[in-house]
């Protein structure tokens, strides 16, 4: 029984770990879908989750809070798009100093608000979203232990990966991604403008990612603390760029990342190198990625192999006929 | 008569730095007819269609559609009036399936959301009813080059368009699938669509086409119907030599041989058989031509001799050694020097200095390197001495090249690549798209070249013109094959090289005689 | 032609001159809104505060070697076109194996104390040096052997690298007698000399000269560097041209963490007594941000990280006297950047101009023909 009671609480742990992930993974997607990585997500989960503190505080509604944290997210995020498309800066540089700003930017309006630079905890009076038992799957034994008795960000999270999916794969504008992320200029040949996609897709992957920034600090605790997604956002981007912009993939790469994360939190108490164990997770993901690549990279050689091959046989057979 | 569908009339267009694309050009489709645009590469037509599909504006003309005078912003505006066209390099998804592909930008379903059943209905039917065999649900990725095609024309028909525009569509086929389009558009043509067809093959313009306008120099040389014309009479609408021009040379002495080419063969990725059993050879001290319209394997040819394309099959010898496996630094060693057709692209860094770019294949050569350092004092005063010799108009050798005009970055690349000491030179449209006086330097430095320092070289142009004045033997390349040869090629008419370029004639191997 | 290369060259001084001017005027302003003394000090502090004390400008010199050796490593990366930003990890892993020789074995212990000064050091920067060139190999390989996107390995590297530094430190070098994890103070003959009475200026700053000397001669004065230039600007031509491209790749991302390596031993060595726990340096980001300033041309390095490490010290300046936090100076870089390699700041303008010469030469030119 004891056993038991531990890998339920291994699992349940371990979902609850992977719930940030999976969101800023999911967000990610959209944007690996259309080509372009999510350099800029540890900034947008920073960036929402101090806005959906600061902002559930003033209004003392949560959603309202939660809204607001989501829109600072997009906000940024129109920012990104504007000085990529508009004012022609690399995205991916702007992405990056984005991140170092938000870093810092962060902590310099905690301290506004607070005075101390660390966090907003005790000073801030900032509402969170609570935990939820599922009536029925509850009473289940271990199913419930597992599934139910999370915070509501996390089935929000689940929801996500179906949402997600319908968006790239069921939508107009998931198709038209989709369809700028392979071949802009296909796009462009029939009036489509690929910087207003890639622009809606990033209003998207903030939206969704700052769900991940704000469950850190409205959910899982209810103040925010001075990098308080600990790059999360680059597992993320790294859990969708493994899977190749596919949700499903994202998702499932998220639990392993989380798992990775569970274990190392599970196994601190019993190994002394506690740090070798937290280097461990990003070991893995490197590992993983270069797999992925390396698998990817063959099989595009074996189709184009077989391709060639199908087409010389054909022509040998058309010249055999002629 | 049927009803005219299309009508483009005094078309003209002067670019902003001052070359006249199109004077006064009109061009008519009427209902179930397809018409041929011809003319060699330069002559307009692609001008001509952009301003019909939107992508550029005229200075002068009017552009009707069934009659009525329209203005065309952009290509959505041009399929909203029916005009649609399938590009030469296809406009697709490569990952999305068939019916994703031609429904993008009109996806059916109910508000934001995209209905795929519907979509792949909606495709099926329109392949069906345009007899188009496509599978909606494969990939755009797996298909075939021919079965891509299709996925065009479905996209422009799907979108109710009355008038396709066809750019070279058969240049990317092989001779199975262009029979198989010319029966599609046979079928399309039945239905009563308009076609407009680019293309300068002339035996597939005999077959498919009613009518037929050619362009020269961006105006219309002569159009009429096909049943009156005779493909000698298309050629030399296409083909012409203006202005006589001159140079100097003495009579050729061929040597030994430089460059060897037995049954050379290259097959795209693709399948197209681009290059068939190729074989000729080039001696020093001789300049030897190959004329041909573009896209017969031309371009192909000269980056399997430089290394930057792999062949299929076939020996290269260069100065003795074959170069197959080897790396393009070494077959440069062997005494290569190449002046590649897409200068932009292969011929110069453009926000590196002129020194750099001069220097790029010296690198490595003992005279300019003081142990691992650049001996930059050398280095210097021969890109000083390329700069006079070359005449390259430019502040000195720090200057980026992307400050300089076309015939200096020409220059630049004439500079670096005629400086190296190599005994074989291969030269593709060298003088492309650049000023007269820089035109005429190049042409005399290949001859010079050839007749004071026993150079070999390989000049491959589309410029009659040109390709006449400068070579010793001229060489016509037509579908992957030397066609024809001429020694006395100041003898020869441009109406009957011409003729020979464009498939009106064959030469027999015995009329050939001997090619190394 | 002549003018025409001549205004793009100054608009392009324009850019970076304004973005510099404009992130410090928002600087001052938020200065200014927030500051609860008196903001004359404050602001005083921000732009001079650096230079009023031997103290204060040895940091910034410090800083300055530092960042000058990372910032010099990113340009060939940059500019054969990869962004290998793994710069931030090494600072942290790469000093681990001269760490563990010096306080680990025998070698260090006894040996090394003995040895003069100079071989010492020479040892820990080839050593550091080494270990950045393997660590920046991994995202390298991942690029050019398996097409593994280079950033988003070395991003997920860089992490790894901090535990992992952490990891060998806690289980190999930490001295267990202090507190805090950290390993015992170097000795005299194995960190580099504190000059200006003890302030964070040190010999370092020689390593940064020479890697400069180094850095312009490659980058300018040997094939290899040319080579590198050729591939960043256009990889085709480079190709044409004879040049192994995946080779120079490659060559580009190991001089990149060369540098890097002895940034870390510059940083590591000179700025602290010991190697400790949370030493987050952002070295290897603000060395990336000089990089970007200086346009890929080492050349201007020598500028653009003064800046960079003068702002840093500003902000550092400004936070020990005032209540205003050390973070602004990140909101400022992100300004810098957004208007340095902004293309298409003052680009209407440029066009203007280059369009009105050009014009005008060409109205010339048909005249001087005509007549």
């Amino acid at each position: 029984m004891d056993m038991i009671t531990y890998i339920t609480n291994f699992i349940y742990s371990l979902i609850r770990i992977s719930t940030p992930i999976i969101f800023i993974a999911l967000g990610s997607a959209i944007s690996q879908q259309g080509g372009i990585l999510n350099m800029a997500a540890e900034a947008m989960m920073l960036t929402a989750s101090l806005a959906g503190v600061m902002f559930s505080a003033m209004f003392q509604n949560v959603w309202l809070g939660i809204l607001c944290g989501m829109g600072s997210a997009v906000l940024l995020a129109l920012f990104l798009c504007f000085a990529s498309f508009v004012m022609k800066v690399d995205m991916y540089l702007m992405s990056i100093s984005l991140n170092m700003a938000l870093l810092g930017g962060t902590v310099f309006v905690v301290y506004l608000a607070t005075g101390t630079k660390n966090t907003t905890a005790g000073v801030v009076q900032s509402l969170s979203l609570g935990n939820i038992n599922i009536p029925i799957i509850q009473d289940i034994p271990i199913i419930g232990a597992i599934f139910s008795g999370h915070n509501l960000f996390t089935y929000i999270a689940l929801a996500m990966v179906f949402v997600v999916w319908f968006l790239l794969f069921r939508t107009k504008l998931g198709l038209r991604i989709r369809a700028c992320g392979q071949n802009p200029a296909a796009a462009e040949s029939i009036g489509i403008n690929p910087r207003k996609i890639y622009t809606l897709a990033f209003v998207f992957v903030a939206a969704i990612g700052s769900l991940g920034g704000m469950y850190l600090s409205m959910g899982y605790q209810n103040f925010f603390v001075r990098n308080i997604t600990a790059n999360r956002g680059f597992i993320g981007l790294a859990a969708a760029t493994i899977a190749n912009g596919m949700p499903i993939g994202s998702f499932v790469m998220s639990l392993v990342f989380g798992l990775a994360y569970a274990i190392t939190n599970y196994l601190k108490p019993y190994i002394v190198d506690s740090y070798f164990l937290s280097a461990l997770p990003f070991l893995l993901i490197i590992i993983l990625y270069f797999i992925m690549s390396a698998y990817r990279a063959g099989e595009e050689g074996r189709r184009l192999k077989a391709a060639k091959k199908k087409l010389a046989e054909a022509s040998t057979v058309r010249q055999q006929e002629v | 008569m049927a009803k005219e569908l299309l009508r483009m009339e005094g078309i003209t267009k002067v670019y902003p730095n001052g070359f006249m694309a199109n004077k006064d050009v009109t061009l008519s489709v009427s209902e179930g007819e397809i018409h041929a645009l011809m003319g060699e590469n330069g002559a307009g037509k692609t001008t001509l269609m952009k301003i019909l599909f939107g992508h550029e504006a005229c200075q002068e003309g009017k552009i009707y559609i069934n009659g009525e005078e329209v203005k065309i912003e952009n290509p959505l505006d041009a399929i909203d009036k029916g005009i649609g066209m399938v590009h030469q390099h296809f406009m697709q998804v490569p990952n999305l399936s068939v019916a994703e592909n031609v429904m993008l930008g009109i996806e059916p379903g109910k508000g934001q959301l995209f209905d795929k059943k519907k979509a792949i209905e909606l495709t099926r039917a329109a392949a069906e009813k345009y007899q188009l065999d496509l599978d909606p649900n494969a990939l755009i990725r797996d298909l075939s080059v021919g079965s891509k095609q299709k996925v065009e024309l479905l996209k422009s028909l799907i979108r109710g368009v009355k008038v396709l525009i066809l750019d070279e569509p058969t240049a990317v086929l092989t001779p199975q699938e262009t029979r198989e389009l010319f029966a599609q558009l046979k079928n399309l043509k039945k239905q009563g669509y308009g076609m407009i067809f680019i293309s300068h093959k002339l035996e597939e313009v005999m077959e498919l086409c009613d009518r037929c306008t050619v362009l020269r120099h961006g105006r219309v040389t002569g159009h009429g119907n096909i049943q009156e014309l005779n493909p000698a009479m298309l050629s030399r609408m296409m083909v012409e030599r203006e202005v006589n021009l001159e140079i100097d040379k003495a009579p050729a002495v061929p040597k030994e041989t430089i460059l060897h080419i037995e049954k050379l063969n290259y097959v795209n990725d693709f399948g197209k058989h681009i290059i068939q059993d190729l074989s000729f050879g080039i001696r020093a001290g001789e300049v030897v031509g190959i004329a041909g319209v573009e896209g017969n394997g031309q371009t192909e040819l000269s980056e399997i001799i430089t290394g930057l394309l792999h062949r299929t099959s076939g020996e290269i010898i260069l100065n003795g050694t074959e170069t197959s496996g080897k790396k393009i630094k070494e077959i440069r060693n062997l005494g290569l020097a190449h002046i590649s057709e897409d200068r932009m692209k292969y011929g110069i860094a453009q926000n590196l200095s002129i020194r750099d770019n001069i220097a790029s294949i010296y690198l490595e050569n003992p005279k300019f390197k003081k142990g691992p350092f650049l001996n930059v004092k050398e280095l210097n005063e021969f890109v000083d001495n390329c700069i006079e010799e070359f005449e390259i108009a430019c502040t000195g050798g720090t200057e980026a090249v992307r400050f300089l005009s076309g015939g200096n970055i020409q220059k630049v690349i004439v500079a670096r690549e005629f400086s190296c000491g190599a005994n074989f030179i291969i030269a593709n449209q060298p003088t492309r798209g650049i000023d007269v006086g820089t035109a005429d330097l190049i042409r005399r430095l290949l001859v010079k070249y050839t007749r004071e320092k026993g150079v070999g070289v390989l000049l491959i142009s589309s410029d009659l013109n040109e390709v006449t004045e400068v070579s010793d033997r001229l060489l016509v390349m037509r579908e992957g094959r030397i066609s024809a040869q001429f020694h006395d090629v100041k003898a020869v008419s441009t109406d009957e090289l011409g003729e020979y370029m464009l498939g009106v004639k064959h030469m027999t191997p015995e009329e050939m005689g001997d090619l190394s | 032609m002549k003018k025409v290369e001549k205004i793009d060259a100054f608009f392009e001084f324009l850019r970076v001159f304004l973005g510099i001017v404009i992130a410090f005027l928002v600087c001052i302003i938020i200065i200014l809104l927030i500051s609860e003394e008196d903001p004359g000090s404050a602001i005083y502090n921000f732009v001079v505060g650096p230079f009023m004390t031997p103290r204060r400008f040895g940091q910034v010199l410090a800083k300055y070697a530092s960042y000058l050796l990372a910032s010099l490593g990113m340009c060939f990366i940059y500019a054969a076109g990869r962004f290998n930003m793994a710069g931030e990890g090494t600072i942290n892993l790469a000093p681990m194996p001269i760490l563990i020789v010096m306080f680990g074995t025998t070698f260090g212990t006894s040996i090394m104390t003995g040895l003069p000064q100079i071989v010492n050091l020479i040892l820990i920067i080839a050593s550091c040096a080494v270990t950045g060139a393997l660590i920046l190999l991994v995202p390298a390989f991942g690029r050019e052997r398996l097409g593994a996107n280079e950033m988003v390995t070395s991003t997920i590297m860089n992490y790894f690298c901090m535990y992992a530094a952490l990891w060998i430190l806690k289980g190999t070098v930490a001295d267990r007698s202090l507190a805090a994890l950290s390993t015992a103070n170097y000795p005299e003959n194995m960190r580099f000399t504190r000059y200006w009475n003890g302030s964070n200026f040190t010999s370092g700053i020689y390593v940064a000269i020479i890697g400069l000397i180094i850095a312009l001669v490659i980058f300018y004065r040997t094939p290899l560097g040319a080579k590198i230039r050729m591939c960043g600007d256009n990889l085709q031509f480079a190709i044409y041209s004879g040049i192994n491209a995946k080779k120079m790749m490659y060559i580009a991302q190991i001089i990149g963490g060369l540098f890097a390596g002895a940034a870390a031993a510059v940083e590591i060595f000179g700025l602290y007594d010991a190697y400790y726990l949370q030493l987050l340096t952002n070295v290897g980001m603000d060395g990336l941000l000089a990089a970007v300033m200086a346009k890929k041309k080492p050349i201007f390095v020598p500028l653009t990280a003064f800046i960079m490490a003068y702002i840093r010290c500003a902000a550092a300046v400004l936070n020990a006297n005032t209540n205003i936090p050390v973070e602004l100076v990140t909101m400022l870089q992100a300004v810098i950047v957004l208007f340095v390699a902004a293309e298409e700041f003052l680009g209407r303008t440029r066009r203007k101009v280059i369009y009105k010469i050009a014009s005008t030469q060409q109205m010339e030119e048909s005249k001087e023909v005509s007549a």
